[in-house]
């Protein structure tokens, strides 16, 4: 019964993490969806703590203090690097959606030129900005920020 | 049916998702330019002084007088409410089936939205107005 297909369902941490069976587009999809739902709550955050403007500066300052805490600061961050992904893997399906990096369709001739041969070097441009905003945004909050 | 950009005007679907790719492409401009500004002071503070603390009172209500920023404020919020609430009707409609679901969904998604909105856009306004100019 070991060759049973079943068997073979077990990926290990490796091939799970490089995305063996969905892709690492399968993977983009999920954090694209997660940091979606991290920006929108924090967006509805931030339209009341900035509601706060009308109540005169003393109560803004009170409200500014907060966040000059570690924590928050952590959780300011973790907005960035959500937005960060989120910005540049949306300009990545917007380029895909649009037809761009898709390429010219072709006879099904073995052996096959899928179109992930251009979707993946686009991908992994748009991750390495992605990473490259995601470590200013924390050498910004962890040796320049207010 | 033609399914695009200019397809059949007449499906809402298609409406709404050719605004919300709109909606998505406007926003990677301006709350990336919102989000480096107030997010990155440190490193943009370094081309502009101005920009080294956004948040205090001073260069708060300096962009609260401007109308342009004003305006931008709300554009940028209508487009990221609109842009995220379409978002989340997505993943709510992808659990629950159902006429009667999705009209509650579209329901709650147009009633946060609008109210979200409407707390945002008024506070920015009366802000703009009342906010002393020297």
């Amino acid at each position: 019964m070991n060759d049973h297909p079943a068997v073979e369902q077990r990926l290990g941490l490796v091939r799970w993490l490089t995305g063996h069976r969905h892709g690492i587009e399968g993977y983009l999809y999920i954090c694209h969806r997660i940091s979606g739902i991290v920006l929108l709550l924090f967006l509805s955050l931030h339209v009341l703590v900035t509601s706060s403007r009308l109540f005169g500066e003393e109560t803004w300052q009170t409200l500014m203090s907060l966040t000059h805490s570690p924590a928050l600061k952590f959780l300011e961050y973790l907005v960035f690097v959500a937005f960060a992904f989120h910005a540049t893997n949306g300009v990545r399906l917007i380029l895909i959606e649009l037809g761009f990096a898709v390429g010219k369709a072709e006879h099904p001739v073995y052996p096959y030129r899928g179109s992930l041969h251009k979707q993946r070097p686009l991908m992994i441009v748009l991750m390495v900005v992605a990473a490259v905003l995601i470590v200013l945004g924390g050498f910004d909050a962890l040796r320049l920020g207010r | 049916m033609h399914c695009g950009w200019a397809g059949n005007v007449t499906d809402n679907k298609i409406k709404y998702w050719a605004l919300n790719v709109f909606c998505a492409l406007v926003l990677a401009v301006l709350l990336g330019a919102h989000m480096g500004l107030m997010h990155l002071p440190g490193l943009l503070g370094q081309i502009n002084p101005a920009w080294k603390d956004p948040l205090a009172w001073a260069h708060v209500s300096e962009r609260g007088r401007s109308a342009a920023i004003t305006g931008g404020y709300v554009l940028l919020l209508g487009l990221a409410l609109f842009h995220g609430l379409y978002g989340v009707h997505t993943m709510f409609t992808e659990f629950f089936s159902g006429e009667r679901a999705a009209r509650r969904i579209a329901a709650g998604c147009w009633i946060a939205g609008i109210a979200l909105f409407v707390i945002g856009a008024f506070s920015s306004v009366i802000f703009h107005i009342s906010v002393p100019r020297t």
